[in-house]
């Protein structure tokens, strides 16, 4: 049983054609890299996956019941949690209230509820030191925070909550060497706790790391799946800059 | 840290730390400057009464400009809820259901402003440019010639509320089911802490008192209207709105900073992008907003019939720009996502304060509003200093 699977998807923006005839599968425990070059649609497909934008036509399936995603909201009922390459992070807010962002913990006084800022701050914190990072107040503003910290917290937050599906678009782009480590060792874990992660890069040797499975896009079209054990490096590597179409 | 950048780092974090330097700094140069005048109950008072109108704007605009947004209508607004609210009172129409009707029309046009906003996409500083001079069109040709709608044209008594004390009865006991059920649920919550168990059970006592008085006393419940919102209290001269110019700052206060609509008002204006993938309904908040603008701008409009007991058309023209200017002094950032609505109301006190410390040292009144431009573009630039502190 495929955990997430879309069938036929296209998006189109106007007269301009972002995604056509996408089939696609997502099991669990599975390493998903998602590749192409600029403009081949991955982070159009992505934002089909998170309900940012809804697909023009196709049917998507999750757990092999049909769901219409219409907002963020509905991806994140189903436990699809996403790293956004622009984080999704709200500078001025502190950490604690940036990781619980739309899922605040409130406690009740009568009919009202009130925001629990201990717990936002215990959990926060709690969560952070669980995949390896210490922070010394969870009532910082990200601003203040380095790109490497602001990425862990991102990451942080969508291990925290995502259930499922985890999709991570280019986490390891604005990464040290050691940070980028640390990112790969989430993906594994993700895996090993039984979620399916999909995984957007441009580093091949990344993909050979850690993804069990390649899917290359080329102008909003599939080119193809191709297990990692069968192919090599170059052969992917020249399918994504599209040189040839070379037989695997 | 040095001492010195430490007490940057706990200022950067208060964005009313700013206007509350400039207050004590602009109170000190008046109680120097005219001792005699300025310390007195009768300046205070005036200070005070001057400022509900705006202290109560000035709460929604703080919602908005956190969210990102910007309300140049609400002057407009409290004029026609004004308009709608005594318009129906010399009318002979219930006090209560022209208030209703006052306020739903400040809502309605708040909410307007928020639809426009989000069906257009246009900035919200042009959208409400524009509605502050339709919503303006409104009392003007209403009200044809200038004419100036009084309530003592109506009537010589004030309006007299009489509310059955068996109404009395029923709303002290449901108060007292609403402390009962918050003071379980804090009970169970902080189990440990023995002093606030204890200041718990006072409260409870306090509150059955109250609940239980006007069973055995049965009151007589005649509000005057007009007193309840803005009279005149006895012997000084304090007003009863500042009462409500306070409450409301803190009522919100509490909504904004301990509730998630708060959070989500505070991401929509830091990272309208950002709050969206996380689930958070940014063109539902921005509308709320509007309509509590609206609102506060249509009771801020009520409060003040209540004091002046007319409407003219032109009433609360400029508002705007006044309490924009105190919300900024306060440490709101016009940018969004940062912002304070106790900062607001000392800004909005501060500027009350120029006006009346600059009357007293015998300033040309003229000279007041050069004074409110200078102060704000100071705190402005004192205010970026500090939040520079990393």
């Amino acid at each position: 049983m495929a955990l997430l699977q879309l069938k036929n998807i296209g998006r189109r923006f106007g007269h301009i054609v972002a995604l056509k005839n996408i089939d696609f599968a997502l099991h669990c425990g599975e390493v998903l890299a998602l590749l192409g070059d600029n403009g081949a649609g991955k982070s159009t497909l992505i934002k089909v996956l998170t309900g940012v934008y809804p697909p023009s036509e196709g049917e998507m399936y999750f757990e092999d019941k049909l769901i219409k995603l219409n907002s963020p909201q509905d991806a994140r009922d189903l436990g699809i949690e996403t790293v956004y390459q622009d984080l999704a992070l709200v500078p001025s807010m502190s950490i604690a209230r940036n990781f619980y962002l739309g899922r605040e913990r409130v406690a009740q006084f009568g009919p009202f509820s009130l925001l629990n800022r201990t717990a936002m701050d215990a959990g926060a914190t709690a969560a952070l030191r669980e995949i390896g990072i210490h922070i010394r107040n969870a009532r910082e503003p990200v601003a203040r925070l380095s790109g490497g910290e602001r990425q862990s917290i991102a990451i942080a937050r969508a291990l925290h909550f995502g259930s499922r599906v985890l999709i991570l678009d280019e986490p390891t782009s604005a990464l040290s060497v050691g940070e980028t480590r640390k990112v790969l060792g989430y993906i594994a874990a993700a895996k090993a706790k039984g979620m399916g992660v999909i995984f957007i890069t441009h580093n091949i040797a990344h993909v050979f790391e850690v993804a069990d499975r390649a899917t290359i896009l080329s102008h909003g079209e599939k080119l193809g799946d191709f297990p990692i054990a069968h192919v090599t490096q170059d052969a992917i590597a020249s399918m994504v800059m599209g040189k040839s179409e070379m037989e695997v | 840290m040095t001492p010195y950048n430490a007490i940057r780092a706990r200022l950067a974090r208060s964005p009313e730390a700013g206007a509350a330097a400039g207050f004590s700094a602009v109170f000190l140069v008046f109680a120097l400057a005219a001792p005699d005048t300025f310390l007195t109950h009768s300046a205070i008072s005036s200070i005070l009464n001057s400022q509900v109108v705006p202290g109560i704007l000035a709460i929604g605009i703080t919602l908005l400009m956190i969210s990102g947004e910007f309300d140049l209508s609400v002057g407009s607004v409290l004029g026609v809820s004004s308009l709608a609210f005594l318009y129906a009172t010399v009318n002979d129409v219930h006090i209560l259901l022209a208030a209703a009707l006052g306020l739903t029309t400040g809502g309605l046009l708040g909410m307007l402003n928020g639809f426009l906003l989000v069906w257009t996409g246009i900035p919200s500083f042009i959208i409400t440019l524009g509605t502050m001079l339709v919503y303006r069109a409104i009392p003007l040709t209403a009200i044809s010639g200038g004419r100036i709608i009084r309530y003592a044209d109506h009537s010589r008594t004030p309006p007299i509320l009489d509310i059955p004390g068996l109404v009395l009865c029923i709303f002290a006991l449901a108060l007292f089911v609403l402390v009962l059920w918050m003071a379980r649920d804090i009970w169970r919550a902080k189990s440990r802490s023995i002093p606030l168990k204890s200041l718990l059970v006072a409260g409870v006592v306090l509150a059955a008192y109250f609940a239980l008085k006007p069973l055995v006393f049965p009151p007589t419940g005649a509000i005057d209207f007009f007193f309840a919102l803005n009279g005149r209290m006895a012997p000084l001269n304090y007003r009863t709105g500042i009462f409500w110019w306070i409450g409301l700052t803190f009522v919100f206060a509490l909504i904004l900073h301990h509730t998630r609509f708060g959070n989500a008002v505070f991401a929509t204006g830091g990272n309208a992008q950002a709050a969206r993938l996380q689930g958070i309904r940014i063109d539902r908040i921005r509308i709320l907003n509007f309509v509590i603008s609206g609102l506060l701008a249509a009771l801020a409009g009520i409060v003040q019939v209540a004091r002046l007991k007319s409407v003219d058309p032109l009433r609360g023209t400029g508002l705007e720009l006044e309490v924009i200017a105190a919300v900024v002094i306060g440490g709101t950032l016009l940018t969004g996502g940062y912002g304070s609505l106790i900062g607001s109301a000392i800004g909005t006190a501060l500027t009350g304060m120029l006006r009346t410390g600059l009357v007293l040292m015998q300033v040309p009144s003229n000279a007041f509003r050069g004074a409110i431009g200078a102060i704000m573009i100071a705190a402005v630039v004192v205010n970026n200093f500090v939040r520079k502190e990393r």
